[in-house]
């Protein structure tokens, strides 16, 4: 890295060198059995500089390649875009538990077992039950070094495990996915496993509904869904153009005033946990939205200079193919009062919704939330009574979060990157196929 | 590398080894707005090795081609252990031995047109959108250039070794007036002549239009409807609607599901014929060997409304006991290849688009797409913008249009296939289990489809 900063700078005004190297290792099962093992090695650098006033970008994966790296990023520099902002000093960084050693050295063949008892738990659920399942464990370091001075790396370690399962009868399909990850191997499995059995268990019955308004209960999963027009719209880089509808929102109501959210990639053992993001801005707990007022943007170094605004360490980096982005590690909302099973007995007609299927492809930015329910319950009588098939869910984000809000349950669901409560609404427009 | 890679896969205490090797180089440019957002150029280099063991698969990817031997071994340690945990057996469907060499086979290369020109060419679409005016206030450019050189070796004595390029890329127009923000899109791709990113500037201006009068548009109100897809979405309906399904790792370890898929069972009306295929020079979903060194070939999923074929790699094609079909794909050297689509199009029919129109009083006319999804038995993707068809004609814009459905009425469903079959590419693609954007095609004509669900929130 020192040496690809020393070329760079040779040439450059400024730049910014940035490491990746990971090791996974997961234990696939597929059709009720262990299929593949896999050990994936990657390591890369990215190279962002500063030449006469504009910004280049490269990366490579082949070692040895620093020269072809460097005169990259230079070449492409020349029509690049405008540099706007200085790459970050050093600074005080945050303690977080995000390493544990057992992890790197847990061996395979615990992976596997873990896998197979989960197969073994759902199997007997149904005899055409088709149950899949993905351990895997990794370790990854990061490391920056920039030409404002700042050397920054850190280790960080991941474990989880996600469960599929496929129920097929006739034409009458049931797919159940659910997952959970921690940087640490003391991770309980237990909560994943109940959650996809009580769902196999439930959707194997049909049950009809009827199209119009409805109170629906959006479980953590499904209440992901409608928080992604909010989370694109917060995104720094559409409140610097201008077409974010909360643009200038900061510090007003845009939620009901139950509603919390953070941004926390401080939480302890949560899998994005991180010490700096993708420009090595020290991590921090980022309100979003606080008492249903919006509190803060997502901002990278750009976004943050084109505002006037600070950097809020959100710059998100996936790999060393692409130069940063803008986007959050670890939402999370602030629970309510009410527990989860006098949430449901309160519903007399209703939908528990648990996946939307497509809700990502419509206008986010127009807050258009339109999914298939892929899996959805029907509430009874204040009873979940079995599936509810065929059923498209629409709504507006915006609307749903700031008037059609009831209740936030007392129970969240943790799923390593994000902990959400249930969430009661009324009014949600349901359209069945008849 | 020849060499290299044969020895490495040569005489292996294994029922089936294979090394892949990747070299690729893409130029990525995107646009926020009147400037740049990000101009870069990335290498990649890296390999795998996938091993195959009394029906275990082991799989070890890197980043270097040192020690490849110990990394062989290692897949092969890691396919028995599989191995000691199942008591199947290992089953691949033959395939001929091929040595060959693809060379790059392209008429405009990417790699020969300097930065300064293809920058050119999108400074001219970006600024038809920032000129535009009428509420159209913001841009969003991406585009990609992809060479990739691939070699692959197996134990069976294969060696084939491609060259590939890929270019694409999406131009969006965006509207905003208070908190409303509308968007339309224009898109191009081929894997054979750089030239086709020009020569767009209808498309951009169509877009921004779309854009600017989706503010004023009404969102559709949710219901059931008579509905007719432009080539863009009916294209993607063939894909995530029937296409997915057609892909043989869902069916081949699945009994009830290979009830359904039961090859001469009729999914449609006799209008209504669906390919993959791999031959379409030009397409983004062109192939001329998959991942597996497997010749692709052009393949009937339904034909005349019956059930024909499907997607297989040679893993699924060895246990259903079927031909295999060349579609075991992988996004790249991280990653082992699963069954994957190509260029999944619906073959032209007889019917004129003023046909599909005329005799429906109450419909939606769905024209380009965001995307789309499915689970095998439902699907829904959204339209870019759709038009109401009141009395037989196109009538207002509308916005919101989500499509949704079963996979099995809907494709009985599908009542009008149009004869202006049209080739058409985008940017993005496919993903499936962890592996995206895959470069797909899907090509069609217009279709009409009765009793589709639109949600809607009216």
């Amino acid at each position: 890295m020192e040496r690809v900063l020393e070329l760079a700078m040779k040439k450059c005004q400024a730049a910014e060198v940035f490491r990746i190297a990971e090791t996974s290792v997961p234990v696939e099962f597929e059709n009720n059995r262990l299929k593949r093992i896999e050990t994936t090695e990657s390591s890369g650098l990215a190279l962002r500089v500063i030449k006469d006033g504009k910004m280049g970008f490269s990366s490579t994966t082949k070692a040895g390649d620093e020269e072809s790296l460097v005169n990259n990023a230079v070449a492409v520099a020349e029509f690049g875009a405008p540099a706007t902002f200085e790459f970050p000093g050093a600074a005080d960084y945050p303690v977080v538990r995000n390493y544990d050693s057992t992890v790197p050295s847990m061996p395979v063949s615990a992976l596997v077992d873990v896998g197979t008892s989960v197969i073994e738990l759902l199997r007997p659920l149904h005899p055409a039950l088709i149950a899949g399942a993905s351990v895997e464990k990794s370790v990854e370091e990061r490391e920056i070094l920039n030409s404002s001075g700042l050397h920054i790396s850190q280790k960080s370690t991941a474990y989880h495990m996600f469960v599929s399962v496929e129920l097929v009868e006739g034409e009458n399909f049931l797919s159940v996915y659910d997952g959970v990850g921690s940087s640490h191997a003391a991770l309980d499995l237990q909560p994943v496993q109940r959650r996809v059995i009580e769902k196999v268990k439930l959707g194997q019955r049909n049950v009809p509904f009827r199209s119009g308004k409805h109170q629906i209960i959006m479980t953590p999963n499904a209440a992901q869904s409608l928080f992604m027009p909010l989370i694109t719209c917060v995104n720094g880089r559409a409140v610097q153009r201008g077409f974010s509808p909360l643009k200038d929102k900061i510090g007003k109501q845009v939620c009901d005033p139950r509603i919390f959210l953070h941004d926390d990639p401080l939480r302890a053992e949560s899998i994005s946990a991180s010490v700096f993001d993708g420009e090595g801005i020290p991590s921090r707990r980022l309100p979003v939205v606080e008492k249903g007022e919006l509190k803060n943007f997502h901002l990278d170094l750009k976004a943050a200079r084109a505002l006037n605004m600070a950097p809020t360490g959100s710059a998100i980096r996936d790999s060393v193919e692409s130069p940063p982005g803008i986007g959050p590690s670890n939402l999370m909302i602030e629970p309510g009062n009410t527990p989860l099973e006098k949430m449901i007995k309160g519903v007399d007609k209703g939908l528990l919704v648990d996946l939307l299927m497509g809700a990502w492809s419509g206008n986010l930015y127009g807050g258009v939330i339109n999914g298939n329910i892929l899996l959805g319950f029907v509430i009874d009588k204040g009873e979940v009574v079995g599936r509810c098939k065929n059923a498209m869910f629409s709504a507006n984000a915006f609307q749903v979060l700031s008037s059609q809000l009831q209740e936030l349950s007392a129970e969240r669901i943790d799923y390593g990157n994000s902990v959400f409560p249930y969430m009661l609404l009324d009014g949600i427009g349901i359209t069945v196929k008849e | 590398m020849k060499e290299l890679l044969t020895a490495a896969v040569t005489r292996k205490p294994a029922d089936y080894v294979e090394v892949r090797v990747e070299e690729s180089v893409v130029t990525d440019i995107t646009y926020r707005g009147k400037d740049i957002d990000n101009l870069g150029q990335s290498v990649r280099f890296g390999g795998n090795a996938r091993a195959l063991v009394n029906g275990g698969w082991g799989f070890v990817s890197f980043n270097s081609l040192d020690a490849l031997d110990r990394k062989v071994d290692q897949a092969i340690n890691q396919a028995k252990l599989v191995s000691s945990h199942t008591s199947e057996k290992s089953v691949l469907a033959p395939v001929p031995v091929v040595v060959a060499s693809v060379p790059l086979d392209v008429t405009t290369d990417a790699r020969d047109v300097p930065l300064a020109r293809k920058k050119e060419v999108l400074d001219g679409y970006n600024s038809i959108i920032l000129d535009y005016g009428k509420n159209v206030t913001s841009s969003s450019i991406s585009y990609f250039d992809h060479y990739r050189k691939l070699y692959f070796a197996n134990s069976e004595g294969t060696y084939v070794e491609q060259e590939r390029m890929d270019v694409a890329g999406s131009i969006i127009a965006i509207a905003t007036r208070g908190a409303d923000t509308q968007q339309g899109r224009a898109g191009f791709g081929s894997t054979r002549d750089w030239n086709a990113i020009l020569g767009l500037d209808k498309h951009v201006l169509d877009a921004c239009d779309v854009a600017s009068q989706m503010l004023d548009a009404p969102p559709v109100t949710g219901g059931q409807y008579t509905v007719v897809l432009d080539p863009f979405l009916a294209g993607v309906f063939a894909h995530e609607a029937f296409g997915h399904l057609s892909e043989a790792d869902n069916v081949y370890e699945n009994p009830e599901l290979q009830k359904v898929m039961v090859l001469g069972r009729r999914f449609g009306r006799p209008e209504l014929s669906i390919y993959d295929s791999g031959l379409d020079e030009g397409a983004r979903g062109y192939l001329l060997y998959d991942d597996e060194g497997v010749k692709t070939e052009k393949t009937y999923l339904i034909k005349e409304g019956l059930l024909v074929g499907r997607l297989h790699s040679r893993a699924t094609a060895g246990k259903m006991r079927e031909r295999p079909t060349g579609n075991a794909r992988a996004q790249d050297y991280r990653y082992a290849p699963i069954v994957r689509m190509r260029n999944t199009s619906i073959e032209k029919g007889q019917s004129s688009f003023e046909d599909m129109v005329k005799d429906v009083r109450l419909g939606v006319y769905a024209i380009q797409t965001y995307g789309g999804q499915t689970n095998g038995e439902m699907f829904t993707f959204s339209a870019g913008q759709g038009y109401m068809i009141r009395d037989g004609k196109v009538a207002e814009l509308v916005r919101d249009v989500n499509l949704t459905g079963n996979v099995f009425q809907t494709l009985q469903d599908i009542d009008m296939v149009g004869a202006d079959f049209c080739t058409h590419e985008m940017a993005g693609g496919c993903g499936k289990a962890d592996q995206g954007p895959l470069p797909t095609s899907e090509w069609a004509p217009h279709i009409r489809i009765k009793n589709v669900v639109v949600g809607g929130s009216r």
